[in-house]
């Protein structure tokens, strides 16, 4: 194989190591319910599953630059890992009629463990290439990774549910959920919420005819989150890769905070439910309210204290709010041919509540204003490409005759979504059906020119940087070529431009997202050729898309990884 | 109706029992069991021994200024190396135009001594708890760990200027301190060095009879070199001394090509390769077994540096390879030889009896004992086949040792740089060959990303 005297790596040495995997899978759910006494029933949820992945990756001596393993070998590395878990969730249940109306309690629990472990082991000095799936032929065996975390949940609750002549309906649910992530008295922590709805079609006093059905509903409730890593409270060693003087060596490998608990979240929804003509129209709206306090983050640390991040609650209050609507019509609901359509749009929208203490958490406070949307990308501003020079410049907002990546930031625009929904519309005639469905996104994004490399850079490029800054004068959008860069102008430029608002783009877009026509065979008929059901279908997704935005996908916004695909697929279905 | 009650209570009796004496039972899960909680670590001499170690092992694992990197670094960023890497980050190092964002600086000159200083500092705070370290034991895990948060502070010092002077691993303080001066700096420095060569022993007992840990001979002789630095010239001369005078301990090596073996006479203190197949890390970064390229061959000697040496020097054959070819002929650094083996034989050297012996004529120097300082230079020009000198004055004899460093430690831990920076010299010496030579360039920039997230760091004149 040719290595160019070591100046690069061919990369036809990926073909000659090889790597092997075995997945195996084992799941086992049981349900088991038992009637106690009358009205009063236990039931059980257990569920087991078992995963392990055996892998393993050879490069043999052939694989390797001769340069580098001057009386070296092959080497292989042998994988294995496992992740069990079980859950457990008994729980009781007690029907009562209390006059007009239903009482439903529940008390129930969940135990839920998981253990992951895991080795990889390295050999090396095989005497053959031959011998490289064979663990044994290593005359030096090396075990590099060493995982194994174990997580146990649980949670006791008790719920009731109140029905009254299905108009009143009242929710109550408390709970205390217990976590292993979280260190000693910290565990633990209480949650509860409280629903209300009323079914103002079935109110006596309410005409009959104009709405078929009307529900008027409401929620407030807590809930939280432990969402992050194992035994993240302890201070602990880890081992060294490679002994010292025939000890295995200690290092800290993680600094604690003793301290984290429970992320917590309060959502508050409103909802309005109505159905006219029978069904014919319905039509739902929503508000909803939520937010996060206490949120789990690894709190970035200057690396000069040994580690780069550590645990931690941000005291920070974060808000998202929207609206939701939703229509569904039968425009057409005669025997032979029906028409059904509906429509869904959602206006979201975010928030910093408060962060008490901002300016002591300076990794945030570069970032995040309260009261902005946390989705507001605090960059440069961007001041075009230099006639001069012939690289990106950005505003000196401060105008101290430096730029500085804390002073000279501003947050102009953010990379969120304005609105989004669907439009989906239901065709049937006889045994033929069709069904279309548009989404549509009104968003800002990131530009495809993110996902490229400076300008020069031996690296493909998006076609626009032709336009480059040539010679001064030049009044261009892309900076000059610029390749070798000792003194990094180039390159601060280019990057200070990626951290700029120029970088931001709008994204929004409307998708063809499906399309599927199917027709099936009357029963009747299949059933005469012996066979129960019949069916042959075309389906699309993803089959066009209009938007303004340049670049490969306006979803991911990613421009040199493969988009969505655009997928056709004919199917012949057949039952007998 | 009755019996069906009791059942019902006795069944939610069971359940609420069950949820609540066991919960907190349920969700207690130990320790994880492929680390060590810190508590842990402290319980027996053998574990404690451990978590030394592992700063030794990390030292010769990581990308690092104790694997190659202040050879590497501080040789293209002054006047012994030229550097053909392609990477910017090491471009800027050749053209002394480091950024705030530069990644070497931040990994191999930053994070890697704060990683070892923090873990010695855990180790001091873990000695004083009440633990099962037996004494003897106690006492060298002290003075190792002192040795070590004293030796990354040297460097920090000399490379950053004021640095932050950390000496607890909480990350509460430590995240949010400040720069100290480098006077005060020193002063932890000089002070841990004291307290590690009272606590050490003289021997190699701790470390299998290798000298591959300090003991009390390596922090004499980082204290003579911390004197020197800081001009304490009588205090510089007596821990020359000491080291010099153990003399059944320590002894230069006659043959220059054996100098860097493992525990050679003239060892101090080495650092012991961990990663199999490898040698000291300074073989595979500087021999040329190829014509220099961009990626796995990016360092040769300045053109014109063995110029330096007289032709019967023997440190020019021993220590100077050449590899030639039809694009042309370079010159590379040959102290260490093994590029790869298995077999271990060359050791990375940290501290080496030669530098006594031209700290103690530098210090006698300033002492006026030019007959001591000359006498004291002779012994390595004699090692290196050449005839005695005797300069009559204290320019010249200053001159002398600046050229007797230059060709002894060339590539070795930074000397030069250092050399060149403590002698105001550096500015008269590289403006002449680098274009782009600043006076600022004599300290590297604090990284950027770090004074993003602790704003107490201030920046270094010039970035």
């Amino acid at each position: 194989m040719n290595w160019e005297n070591s100046t690069w790596t061919n990369p036809l040495s990926e073909l000659e190591r090889k790597y092997s995997g075995q997945i195996q899978n084992l799941v086992a759910n049981t349900n088991l319910s038992y009637e106690i006494v009358k009205n009063i029933s236990f039931k059980t949820n257990l569920g087991y599953t078992s995963m392990s992945v055996d892998e393993n990756i050879i490069y043999p001596l052939s694989s390797r630059d001769p340069d580098f393993v001057a009386g070296g070998t092959g080497f292989a590395y042998f994988g294995d890992n496992k992740l069990k878990t079980w859950i457990a969730e008994p729980q009781l249940d007690y029907k009562l009629k209390v006059s007009k109306g239903t009482l439903l309690l529940l008390l129930g629990s969940t135990f839920q463990e998981s253990v992951q472990s895991g080795k990889t082991v390295e050999g090396s000095g095989f005497s053959n290439d031959a011998l490289l799936d064979n663990i044994r032929a290593a005359a030096t065996l090396n075990i590099i990774q060493a995982a194994y975390s174990k997580y146990r949940y649980m949670s006791g609750f008790a719920r009731a549910n109140f029905n009254w002549e299905e108009k009143y309906i009242l929710n109550l649910t408390a709970r205390r959920d217990g976590s292993s992530r979280f260190g000693p008295g910290n565990k633990f922590a209480n949650f509860g919420a409280i629903g209300a709805a009323w079914i103002f079609s079935n109110e006596k006093f309410f005409p009959s005819g104009v709405f078929s059905f009307g529900k008027l509903r409401s929620s407030y409730g807590i809930t939280g989150s432990d969402a992050i890593g194992d035994y993240q409270y302890l201070n602990t060693y880890g081992l060294t890769s490679y002994p010292y003087n025939r000890s295995t060596g200690l290092v800290i490998n993680r600094l604690a905070n003793p301290q984290y608990s429970w992320e917590s979240n309060r959502k508050f929804e409103v909802a309005l439910e109505l159905a006219f003509l029978k069904d014919q129209i319905s039509f739902e709206a929503s508000y909803y309210q939520n937010r996060s306090t206490n949120q789990l983050v690894g709190l970035p640390l200057p690396i000069m204290t040994g580690q780069s991040s550590v645990q931690f609650n941000l005291p920070a209050t974060v808000e998202n709010t929207g609206f939701e609507f939703q229509v569904s019509s039968w425009l057409m609901k005669k025997s032979a041919f029906q028409w059904e359509a509906n429509f869904n749009i959602t206006v979201p929208s975010n928030r910093l509540i408060e962060f008490p203490g901002l300016e002591k958490f300076p990794a945030y406070a570069n970032r995040y204003d309260v009261g902005k949307s946390v989705f507001t990308i605090k960059g440069f501003q961007s001041t075009g490409v230099d006639t001069e020079t012939g690289l990106y410049t950005v505003a000196d907002l401060n105008e101290d005759g430096a730029i500085s990546s804390t002073l000279d930031i501003v947050g102009l625009k953010q990379i969120a979504q304005q609105y989004y929904g669907g439009l989906g519309n239901t065709f049937r005639y006889k045994g033929v059906d069709l069904t279309l469905f548009f989404q549509f996104v009104k968003q800002t994004g990131n530009s495809y020119q993110r996902s490229f490399i400076m300008p020069g850079a031996a690296s493909n490029q998006p076609i626009i940087v032709l336009n480059r800054w040539q010679q001064p004068g030049d009044q261009t959008s892309v900076q000059r070529f610029s390749d070798f860069d000792p003194t990094a102008a180039a390159t601060t430029a280019y990057s200070r431009s990626l951290s700029s608002d120029d970088r931001v783009t709008d994204a929004s877009f409307i998708r063809f997202k499906t399309a599927a026509l199917s027709w099936q065979l009357p029963t009747t008929t299949a059933q005469r050729v012996g066979m129960q059901k019949l069916r042959i279908y075309l389906q699309g997704q993803n089959l066009f898309t209009i938007t303004n935005y340049t670049g490969l996908d306006p979803e991911n916004q990613v421009s040199v990884s493969l988009p969505a695909l655009r997928m056709i697929t004919v199917g012949l279905d057949l039952t007998f | 109706m009755k019996h069906q009650l009791d059942n019902i209570k006795r069944i939610a009796f069971l359940l609420a029992l069950g949820m609540c004496n066991s919960c907190s039972d349920f969700i207690e899960v130990g320790y994880p069991k492929t680390e060590i909680v810190t508590d842990a670590v402290f319980v027996s001499d053998i574990s404690a021994v451990s978590a030394v170690r592992g700063i030794y092992s990390l030292m010769m694992t990581n990308n690092s200024f104790t694997r190659g990197g202040m050879e590497e670094f501080t040789g293209i960023y002054s006047d012994e190396l030229i550097s053909h890497a392609s990477r910017a980050d090491q471009l800027q190092f050749f053209q002394n135009a480091l950024t705030v964002r530069n990644t070497d600086v931040l990994g191999a000159f930053w994070r890697e001594p704060f990683r070892y200083i923090n873990n010695a500092n855990a180790i001091l705070e873990g000695l004083q708890q009440p633990n099962g370290v037996s004494q003897p034991v106690r006492k060298q895990l002290e003075g190792e760990a002192r040795f070590i948060r004293a030796f990354c502070y040297f460097y920090l010092v000399n490379l950053f200027g004021d640095v932050p002077y950390l000496s607890t691993s909480d990350y509460r303080i430590t995240s949010i301190a400040g720069r100290n001066s480098v006077e005060q700096v020193q002063h932890q420095i000089e002070a841990d060095l004291l307290v590690a060569r009272d606590l050490l022993t003289g021997d190699f007992m701790a470390s299998n009879n290798e000298r591959n840990q300090p003991n009390r001979g390596a922090a004499t002789a980082l204290l003579a070199r911390h004197y020197l630095y800081t001009g304490q010239w009588t205090q510089a001369e007596a821990m020359a001394t000491q080291v010099i005078d153990q003399v059944s301990t320590y002894s230069l090596v006659s043959d220059l090509t054996r100098v860097f073996l493992a525990n050679s006479t003239e060892t101090i203190w080495q650092l012991k390769p961990v990663v199999p197949n490898a040698n000291a890390p300074q073989a595979p970064l500087f021999v040329l077994t190829l014509a220099p390229n961009p990626t796995s061959r990016r360092l040769s000697l300045r053109p014109g540096f063995a110029g330096i040496f007289d032709l019967e020097d023997k440190r020019r054959s021993a220590w100077i390879g050449t590899f030639t070819n039809a694009a042309g002929s370079w010159q590379y650094s040959h102290k260490y030889k093994v590029v790869s083996n298995a077999t271990v034989t060359e050791y990375n050297m940290v501290l080496r009896l030669a530098e006594q012996y031209l700290i103690r004529a530098e210090a006698r120097t300033h002492l006026n004992n030019l007959d001591g300082a000359n006498a004291d230079v002779n012994v390595i020009r004699q090692r290196a086949g050449l005839t005695a000198q005797n300069n009559p004055d204290v320019a010249s004899m200053l001159s002398a040792i600046e050229l007797e460093r230059q060709k002894e430690f060339f590539t070795e831990w930074g000397h030069r740089w250092f050399d060149l920076k403590r002698t105001n010299r550096a500015s008269a010496i590289l403006s002449p060959l680098k274009a782009d030579w600043q006076e600022t360039d004599l300290l590297f920039p604090i990284p950027d990303a770090e004074r993003v997230i602790n704003t107490n760091l201030s920046q270094n004149p010039g970035y």
